[in-house]
């Protein structure tokens, strides 16, 4: 495993983040097979339940509702015997970075009430702006969060079958299917790309060199990593894939399942009733 | 009827004619040995026996009917087509994407909704015949190379198909998972169409009763193993073999490199199914 430090320049460290995305990707696989409350839910009633969650936690208009939502998952995330750190590394760092960055401007765009004024630029900071941008910061981690859950929880493939009981086209739950593997080939090519790079690699790059090297990648790559994702279709063709999921084991209800869709409404209805 | 009739089948990418008017039979239970340089068309080949390609001109077809793209959009054709023939890719990688090695061989007989039960059992009994099964929960990509290429063709032979299509099945192998290989071919063929594309001689006698030669995308020569293994003007031509040099302490010496096992003893050379010694060789 790559230790990232500061003295290792841009190819070792887009490296060791590619490294780390494939594992991550391997823990969503392993953590999916653990024994806790979500894991042991019907696929279909996980779907269902994160598309109710995010589409309460995105449509109210009260913060507080959408913070009971993501106090609710967190819940479920403990239950299911997954890392919060984990969760607070890969997702919210990175939900708080890209959201704040759009957010931002509202702050002091959003006209209201000033509650601050920003030293030697003279930005006004109003209570409504900082509402807004607090509002599409809670949204976007409690949907980021309620989707982890789900990924985290449940097999790929269980998460397309569920898809095709929603009626989705049998069309789009191929092309879900195939951009799955095929964003995991790609990760796998860019990594193989650069660790070749990396090998021939003496002494520290300029910057120029650096740009120079992400350019050539990145056109090698659109073409091979085309070239091989025709390759693996073929390949699940050739074995009599005709873009319809098969599961060994068929989705069953049980008690628990029940359990789970009526503590669901009942979570939902009460929030919309209160608010 | 022939398994397989290939009738003036052309195929093309963009510039490059890949397939240029082959015309061949297959016949059922036939051991064939597709050769060729890099390049020739071989992989090519198999793609179109697999219906994964079709012929942009000429025809191909598997027992009397055609493999277009409506033959394979019929549901009952496409059932039997892909359960009687399996493809082992040149490159493992492309083929192994499930998330487990048990899941990788259950992922054929799943397509063709085999049951639960003889879903389990078969893929027991094929990870303990290819000697997997302490890889059954292993995550296919970590696998080694050798690992990988068992794995590829155990998922294959789930399906137990009649035809076996292989695409450099020794490549990527050291040399001790190559002659496992070899021998797990050689067992599983039993009663099979096996049609092998390799550039590799040494196993052509293994697993192999007629060969056909490709150059630049046409069949060159046609015939038994030993007929194309003592050829050695086609050989040279396709690119099969070439001019071996090297050195036995002061001596140089040169012959034609066949990619068949040969020893050197004492300063000479001795070699098993020799081609003609080139002038100079000790």
């Amino acid at each position: 495993m790559f230790q990232r430090r500061s003295r290792f320049g841009f190819l070792e460290r887009t490296i060791a983040d590619l490294a780390e995305i494939l594992d991550h990707a391997e823990t969503a696989a392993q953590s999916s097979g653990n024994a806790g409350l979500v894991q042991q839910l019907d696929p279909r009633v996980k779907v269902c339940g994160a598309l109710v969650l995010i589409v309460a936690a995105v449509s109210t208009t009260h913060l507080w509702m959408t913070g009971a939502v993501f106090l609710f998952s967190l819940l479920l995330i403990v239950l299911s015997h997954l890392s919060l750190r984990l969760y607070f590394k890969r997702t919210w760092l990175g939900v708080l970075f890209f959201t704040g960055l759009i957010a931002l401007p509202a702050i002091v765009t959003t006209p209201g009430l000033v509650i601050l004024q920003v030293p030697l630029l003279h930005w006004a900071v109003s209570k409504q702006g900082l509402t807004t941008a607090f509002r599409l910061l809670a949204r976007a981690e409690t949907a980021a969060t309620i989707t982890m859950l789900l990924i985290l929880t449940t097999q790929w493939t269980h998460v397309l079958k569920s898809l095709r009981y929603f009626y989705l086209p049998l069309l789009v739950v191929t092309i879900l299917s195939m951009t799955q593997r095929y964003l995991f080939l790609l990760l796998q090519l860019t990594k193989n790309l650069l660790d070749a790079r990396s090998s021939r690699k003496v002494g520290q790059w300029s910057v120029s060199q650096q740009r120079e090297l992400s350019a050539s990648v990145l056109s090698v790559l659109m073409s091979r990593s085309l070239f091989l994702s025709e390759e693996v279709y073929l390949a699940m063709q050739s074995r009599g894939f005709t873009g319809e999921i098969h599961l060994l084991d068929d989705f069953s209800f049980r008690w628990r399942d029940w359990l789970s869709v009526v503590i669901l409404i009942t979570v939902i209805a009460l929030l919309f009733l209160i608010s | 009827m022939s398994i397989y009739d290939l009738q003036n089948a052309n195929y093309r990418y963009q510039e490059v004619l890949a397939l240029d008017s082959v015309t061949c039979a297959i016949e059922r239970g036939e051991r064939i040995a597709i050769l060729g340089a890099n390049g020739s068309g071989k992989s090519t080949l198999l793609r179109l026996l697999d219906g994964l390609y079709f012929a942009q001109s000429g025809s191909v077809s598997f027992e009397g009917r055609e493999l277009n793209e409506e033959s394979l959009q019929d549901e009952n054709f496409v059932y039997e087509f892909r359960k009687r023939v399996g493809f082992v890719f040149q490159n493992p990688d492309v083929q192994l994407f499930n998330p487990t090695v048990f899941d990788e061989l259950a992922f054929g007989p799943l397509q063709l909704r085999w049951s639960r039960k003889q879903i389990i059992e078969a893929v027991d009994i094929m990870l303990e015949r290819m000697n997997l099964m302490h890889l059954k929960h292993r995550v296919p990509h970590r696998l080694s190379g050798g690992e990988k290429k068992r794995v590829a063709l155990a998922s294959v032979l789930m399906l137990d198909p009649e035809v076996l299509l292989l695409d450099e099945p020794t490549a990527y192998l050291d040399p001790k998972s190559q002659s496992q290989m070899i021998d797990f071919l050689v067992e599983c063929q039993h009663d099979k169409t096996v049609i092998t594309a390799t550039h590799d001689l040494e196993i052509v006698g293994d697993i192999a009763e007629r060969c056909i030669v490709f150059e630049e995308g046409r069949v060159a020569q046609s015939g038994t193993p030993s007929q194309i293994l003592g050829d050695e003007s086609l050989l040279r031509r396709t690119s099969l073999i070439h001019e071996h040099r090297h050195r036995h302490g002061s001596d140089v010496h040169k012959h034609p490199h066949l990619h068949k096992f040969h020893t050197h003893i004492q300063g000479s050379v001795s070699r098993i199914r020799p081609l003609t010694d080139s002038p100079g060789s000790p």
